[in-house]
């Protein structure tokens, strides 16, 4: 894939998981507004305490993210893409780490943390593979 | 430009692969140390759910017991199955003996392996400890962990009527459950839901013609426990189910 197409994918994706995560942000203000999909577990995870970080809550944070790493794909340099590219692994394994809560601690599933989740390995992926097609020795 | 050496080639693929390292390297470190700070926060932040509970909620989480079976409610467990239902009282010591060594090994052979589902009957005729423990249990039905809130309060049983069930020990036992929202468990202790809960059990118990506490009823049926025990169970229930 050219890093135009990098760029598309890394534009789509960060836009996708903007979308869940603005909307979990949303409800985590407006919880009355929470739709879940598939039983109620998305309710007992959203106000659990690891919905939040301090008084920041999560979903806030993967939203900026999601949006910083958005904003990668509109410039075309190494260093950018090694940004992006830190930003989504270390918001992958965060996201793996709230899987573990999820499952070992407050044993409820929150299905559009699962789609950010989903969103943001594949986003990982792109970002990571950017970094590698950026290093290449350039044609000629 | 176009002719470059062999020589020029490998040079350029070595600063690259140079480049890609330093670059691979700074992505990694940066994500460990942005992630390792976002766990860390994540599990040792915060006062517990929704702020309001005093003692720390690190340690919440759910008795292994009940964990990964459906509840809804007061039940817990397929809700097709036949009905275990459970008559007790809080401050009742053979209730919290039930709860804390027959119920687990009930649970893991009965309710998680859909044999039965568990229903709970709380009842609060021994004093003013028993009414105040009953509500807070019967108040986390409304989030679907009042199983967790009963064993949690069984572990912490106290002298029939010498006021153990404070504020402060009510306050330990949300912090200790995962995913209770205890601000709004606390204001569902005077619910009307809550209330109603604590009717229906009276109710059920007198039209059954339950005289002691704990009784199991399979399906309206007496279980004649001869011990509180598993083995006992096994002799009592297994002929009920077939």
């Amino acid at each position: 894939m050219t890093d135009r197409g990098l760029r598309i994918a890394i534009g789509v994706l960060a836009l996708a998981g903007a979308a869940v995560a603005g909307y979990l942000t949303w409800v985590h203000y407006r919880p009355e507004e929470l739709i879940c999909i598939g039983g109620g577990g998305c309710e007992i995870v959203q106000k659990s305490r690891y919905s939040e970080l301090g008084p920041i809550p999560v979903a806030l944070l993967g939203l900026v993210a999601y949006l910083a790493i958005g904003a990668t794909a509109l410039r075309r340099d190494l260093l950018t893409a090694a940004a992006a590219a830190a930003t989504a692994l270390a918001g992958l394994v965060f996201a793996l780490w709230l899987v573990y809560v999820m499952a070992r601690i407050l044993d409820a599933w929150c299905n559009w943390c699962l789609a950010s989740d989903a969103i943001l390995t594949v986003l990982t992926v792109v970002t990571v593979v950017r970094v590698f097609r950026l290093a290449e020795p350039a044609p000629g | 430009m176009q002719a470059l050496s062999p020589g020029g080639t490998v040079h350029r693929m070595k600063t690259s692969r140079r480049t890609l390292a330093l670059a691979l390297t700074g992505v990694v470190v940066a994500a460990a140390a942005v992630a390792v700070v976002l766990v860390l926060v994540s599990r040792g932040g915060g006062d517990g759910n929704g702020g309001s509970a005093t003692t720390t909620a690190a340690a919440a989480s759910r008795p292994a017991s009940v964990r990964g079976i459906p509840q809804q409610g007061i039940v817990l467990g397929n809700p097709d199955a036949p009905a275990l239902e459970e008559y007790a009282d809080v401050q009742c010591p053979y209730c919290g003996e039930a709860a804390l060594k027959l119920l687990p090994d009930v649970i893991d052979q009965y309710v998680r392996t859909g044999k039965v589902k568990l229903v709970w009957r709380g009842l609060a005729f021994l004093g003013p400890d028993s009414v105040k423990g009953l509500k807070a249990i019967d108040a986390a039905a409304a989030q679907n962990r009042l199983w967790d809130v009963a064993e949690r309060l069984y572990e912490r049983q106290g002298q029939e009527n010498s006021g153990w069930v404070t504020d402060e020990l009510l306050d330990e036992v949300g912090a200790s459950v995962a995913g209770l929202d205890v601000s709004r468990w606390k204001s569902d202790f005077e619910s009307s839901a809550t209330s109603k809960l604590m009717d229906e059990a009276s109710t059920a118990a007198t039209n059954a013609g339950v005289r002691g506490t704990p009784t199991f009823l399979l399906d309206g049926r007496p279980v004649p426990l001869s011990a509180l025990d598993i083995a006992a169970f096994h002799k009592a229930i297994d002929p009920m189910l077939g």
